[in-house]
């Protein structure tokens, strides 16, 4: 039974179609939609999704300059000094809130956008304020990165952005977003809710109550600073990480053509993330003058994030394994599939990082720095990047120019950040050890990570690259303009790009 | 100590409580029911049917005796692969 064969198939789309919602829950493997549907549907989400992309691959190029000036400090003092808005202490983080903020978080709004409306079966619902919201979020960004750079600064890690001129802004764009969100949900004409559903929908009440908490100006002291852990690393648990997984979740089992090894692994991974990961970020303050029981119950937290976390991995590796010749046809599986392992391996470099011996090592070096953009890069900027090739085309109507261009990005932004974390993190532990070392000067710590920031910055350097190229691609794409609706399933815009075409 | 940790510990129930509420919405609706079935719910119509080139003989072979005879690839990008 098609839904398009329904007898409430040709009713008023506004109203929800509560016999098919009902059906759905009796057999999910005979309710499909046709292309033509998934066509139309992703019709109503276009054009919030393609400014939501163009606005993050902006800020991705502001980030990137920002983010290499900061790493070319470290290795020549005197760069770009004189100026007090070029200076690290303002750089550093203007380069963190364009990339969370500007670049990650705008791209997210687009991808869920286009994502929730297909998982509903139903067109996107307030398209208008989802777009509206994507723009508010954005001037609240540019404003707050601005103030940033003049000096004006919450001095909050993740929260540095204006409470007064920016935050409100940030708020009023991510629920607008999120009203167009959870109200396509109310719509949906399916019963059951998939997995990516689930991720997507918790991700904007989760945003809206860890970003007000975190900013409003009522803590201090001690914990000040435990609020400020709770929420940076929420965001990255309860925001980045959720939006991500709800996007490999769906789009992995689609591209290799087989559904998901096992459904009910994806949901023990949902739940166990969303029931045990809110108390993790106070392991930031480790060997710091807060209570004892926070900390302890940070760690225990912090390790029970093995089962969600071990349940994702083995989900994701058994439902490409034995396919992985895939990844020389479809970018966006490449992309996918990298990311889907760093979630792992951050993850768990996390919950080890957690752990007091190895943390009394770690803290306060370059090895959090790694650890930072092996998840907020290699994890999540690697899924965005897939979920772009993915769905640009379908939205445009044609497919990427260039295959080349594909290929030249992928290798430079993975093995720039492969370069990057090896580097840096053997370069944290380093620069740890020497600190630990009573015998040696403050100086021998930062003798000890030099060699390893310069690699850093060459890192740095061959990912900048891959990004001007990609954003290249992604115009050129644009320019070429729409040639017709597609109409056929997704599975014909793959191609083998990462292989000889001859 | 405990004076000290209240904003926190109500965060963390703020943050924490609402999806066990929901968890338990979701055993009372059948959310977790019926879960191969529900695997395949992001499919589109015949999505499923379409050889992919990287598949083993064993796994095409399993395509077809779980989704139908294969339907035949409409791009011609795709002949030289196939």
């Amino acid at each position: 039974m098609a839904v398009e064969e329904t007898p409430t198939a040709n009713r008023n789309e506004n109203v929800v179609n509560h016999a098919t919602r009902r059906d759905s829950t009796i057999d999910h493997s005979k309710v499909r939609i046709n292309v033509a549907e998934a066509a139309r549907i992703d019709r109503s989400s276009r054009f919030p999704v393609l400014v939501g992309f163009g606005l993050a691959i902006i800020w991705l190029l502001e980030g990137t300059l920002l983010g290499d000036i900061a790493s070319f400090k470290f290795d020549f003092p005197d760069f770009l000094g004189s100026q007090e808005y070029l200076t690290f202490g303002r750089v550093r983080p203007a380069h963190l809130n364009a990339m969370i903020y500007g670049w990650a978080s705008t791209a997210m709004f687009a991808v869920s956008l286009w994502m929730m409306p297909r998982l509903c079966r139903t067109e996107l619902r307030w398209p208008g304020i989802a777009l509206g919201g994507i723009i508010v979020w954005n001037i609240g960004v540019y404003i707050g990165i601005i103030l940033m750079l003049a000096g004006v600064t919450d001095g909050l890690e993740w929260l540095e952005m204006d409470n007064l001129m920016a935050d409100p802004l940030l708020v009023i764009g991510a629920s607008m977003v999120g009203a167009s969100i959870w109200r396509t949900l109310a719509a949906r004409n399916v019963e059951h809710l998939y997995v990516s559903v689930w991720y997507v929908a918790a991700s904007y009440p989760w945003l809206a109550i860890i970003f007000i908490a975190g900013n409003l100006p009522i803590y201090s002291g001690v914990e000040s600073a435990a609020v400020n852990w709770f929420y940076a690393h929420n965001a990255l648990g309860l925001w980045l990480t959720t939006i991500n997984l709800g996007l490999i979740y769906y789009l992995l089992p689609k591209i290799v053509g087989r559904p998901i090894y096992s459904y009910w692994l994806s949901l023990v991974g949902f739940w166990g993330l969303a029931l045990f990961y809110s108390l993790n970020g106070m392991h930031h303050l480790i060997g710091g003058p807060i209570p004892s029981w926070m900390i302890a119950t940070s760690i225990t937290a912090s390790i029970l994030m093995v089962i969600p976390v071990v349940a994702v991995g083995i989900n994701q590796h058994m439902t490409i394994a034995g396919r992985f010749g895939a990844l020389r046809y479809s970018p966006a599986l490449t992309f996918l599939v990298l990311s889907a392992m760093a979630y792992t391996a951050v993850s768990l470099q996390g919950i080890l990082t957690a752990l007091v011996n190895v943390n009394r090592v770690t803290h306060f070096t370059h090895w959090t720095i790694a650890h930072s953009h092996l998840g907020v890069y290699m994890f999540v900027t690697m899924s965005l990047f897939g979920g772009i090739y993915y769905i640009l085309p379908r939205l445009i109507g044609r497919e990427w120019p260039s295959a080349n261009m594909i290929r030249a990005h992928f290798l430079l932004v993975g093995l720039g950040m492969v370069i990057y974390v090896v580097t840096l993190g053997g370069g944290g532990v380093l620069q740890g050890l020497n600190l630990l070392d009573p015998a040696q000067p403050f100086q021998a710590s930062v003798e000890a990570a030099k060699p390893w920031l310069l690699t850093r910055s060459f890192a740095a350097v061959l990912i900048s690259i891959g990004h001007v190229i990609f954003a290249a691609h992604a115009l050129l794409l644009v320019m070429r303009g729409r040639s017709r609706v597609p109409e056929d399933p997704p599975f014909f815009f793959v191609r083998p790009v990462l292989v000889k075409n001859d | 100590m405990f004076a000290n940790s209240v904003s926190v510990i109500l965060l963390g129930l703020i943050v924490g409580l609402p999806p066990l509420l929901f968890l338990v919405w979701g055993l009372r609706n059948g959310q977790f029911e019926h879960l191969d079935e529900s695997a395949l719910a992001i499919f589109e119509d015949e999505e499923l049917r379409y050889l992919r080139p990287w598949e083993k003989p064993r796994q095409v072979s399993d395509r077809i005796q779980k989704y139908g005879k294969l339907l035949p690839a409409r791009h011609e990008g795709w002949k030289k692969w196939l």
